[in-house]
């Protein structure tokens, strides 16, 4: 994690990067069942940075492509998870501070085994189950929509993106959303 | 901002996952597209019948494992299998008839420890190098609690034998499908480590590759073998367009800077 972040501090000086972006990804919006009665998780703190940058095009047209990164903090003892993004969104300028967003993003999940052995219940009694012991990447493609607010003199943003996974199968589809606050 | 990023991380609450795998193989199947047999068995004292049990496989195998974007699992449930009978056989019997990389699901009244009502189903794992075999079966004992229980947690039973059949373990957490008990829960989605457990045995597209080169290889590594579909071509197409408006980007405001 330390190390992402420094990778992170280096390229954007050195890229000349133009804007930062700090806040969560949730994925599986509404999809995962948090608790016995059901419910389902709405919300959870993954902490996310991305780097991007900004290119006009035409009129109120923007091409904005971000690398971000975020860090799931509710794995456990057994594995960790991260995600790496190409973001490749456009943005079009709705008034002079509110532009919505669209595009698309390469997603790498990472899920990084730690090894070991846990004794878990099993029937009756119990048995000694194995830890995942490898890392293993999913790679998978989104189709986003957003909105992004521009606050105190345009140096800030709030921005929320919509990613819409297996967008071709409603059977299949699931939703992520990235909430952050940006500085240009 | 620095208020703004301290108080996110302060109100950060860590909790825990934590999937197993099978601790007779320790992995799933070498191919991410998996048949379910269903052998020709009695159900009767599961309270079902055979066809209602292929219906009920098929309704959980929708509900919870076909529907991981970031898993490449595919459950296919094929037809009733009316040469295999696993009636009165014990697991090792069984696993023997399971045709080979494929999951055969029955019933059984005979199977260890079904005398035992609170044993709802069980599921094995085997594997012979890169073949595997697994066997689910439903407990049909007259001592079963099975037909007291309603359709949806008859299909959660029955999702969490073939989470076993297909590779994974149980979490320890209540509210994931494999937990080991359904007892005092409502179990109509899969829980993280559900989901992380399937992504982790059956990725989804593992080797993405960036105008020829392996994205998260250790060091350009060169993939010249295999069919490349319109698919790898798109997403090698739009990240070559990606890396390129970002070069030029860069290239643009530092020339901007330097004016």
């Amino acid at each position: 994690m330390i190390k992402i972040i420094l990778l992170f501090l280096i390229s954007s000086h050195a890229l000349a990067v133009s804007s930062w972006s700090v806040g969560s990804y949730v994925p599986y919006f509404n999809q995962i069942q948090t608790s016995t009665s059901g419910s389902k998780q709405i919300f959870t703190i993954n902490p996310y940075l991305g780097i991007g940058t900004q290119l006009h095009l035409a009129g109120g047209n923007y091409f904005m492509p971000e690398l971000g990164y975020s860090y799931f903090m509710d794995t456990g003892t057994n594995y960790k998870k991260d995600t790496i993004f190409l973001h490749y969104n456009f943005a079009y300028v709705i008034t002079n501070s509110f532009i919505a967003r669209y595009g698309i993003s390469n997603h790498w999940y990472r899920v990084m085994g730690q090894g070991g052995t846990q004794r878990l219940s099993n029937g009756n009694g119990s048995t000694t189950f194995p830890s995942p012991n490898k890392t293993v990447i999913s790679h998978f493609n989104t189709m986003n929509i957003g909105v992004e607010n521009f606050i105190i003199g345009k140096k800030y943003s709030i921005r929320f993106d919509l990613e819409i996974m297996n967008a071709r199968d409603f059977d299949q589809r699931g939703y992520n959303y990235l909430v952050t606050v940006n500085i240009y | 901002m620095k208020a703004l990023i301290t108080i996110i991380l302060l109100g950060t609450q860590i909790s825990c996952f934590a999937f197993t795998l099978n601790p007779n193989t320790g992995k799933g199947f070498k191919d991410t597209e998996v048949n379910i047999y269903i052998a020709d068995t009695d159900c009767s004292g599961a309270g079902f019948t055979t066809a209602q049990y292929r219906t009920l496989i098929k309704e959980a195998v929708n509900k919870f494992w076909n529907s991981v974007p970031t898993s490449s699992l595919r459950l296919d449930v094929k037809e009733i299998r009316s040469d295999i009978d696993i009636d009165g056989d014990d697991h090792e019997t069984a696993i023997a008839k399971a045709p080979m990389n494929s999951i055969l699901a029955g019933c059984n009244d005979s199977a260890e420890d079904f005398d035992d009502a609170s044993i709802l189903g069980s599921a094995l794992m085997t594997c012979s190098g890169d073949n595997c075999q697994a066997v689910l079966i439903l407990n049909a004992h007259p001592n079963s609690s099975l037909p007291e229980k309603s359709s949806s947690t008859v299909e959660a039973i029955i999702a969490h034998e073939l989470g076993h059949a297909f590779g994974l373990g149980h979490s320890e957490f209540k509210h994931n499908l494999m937990y080991y008990s359904i007892s005092g829960k409502f179990q109509e989605w899969l829980g993280q480590d559900d989901i992380d457990g399937v992504t982790y045995l059956y990725p989804h597209d593992p080797e993405l590759e960036i105008l020829g080169i392996s994205a998260m290889g250790s060091c350009a590594t060169l993939d010249f073998e295999g069919e490349k579909g319109p698919t790898d071509f798109l997403k090698s197409f739009f990240s070559g367009i990606f890396l390129f408006l970002i070069l030029y980007g860069i290239r643009r405001r530092w020339s901007l800077r330097e004016s």
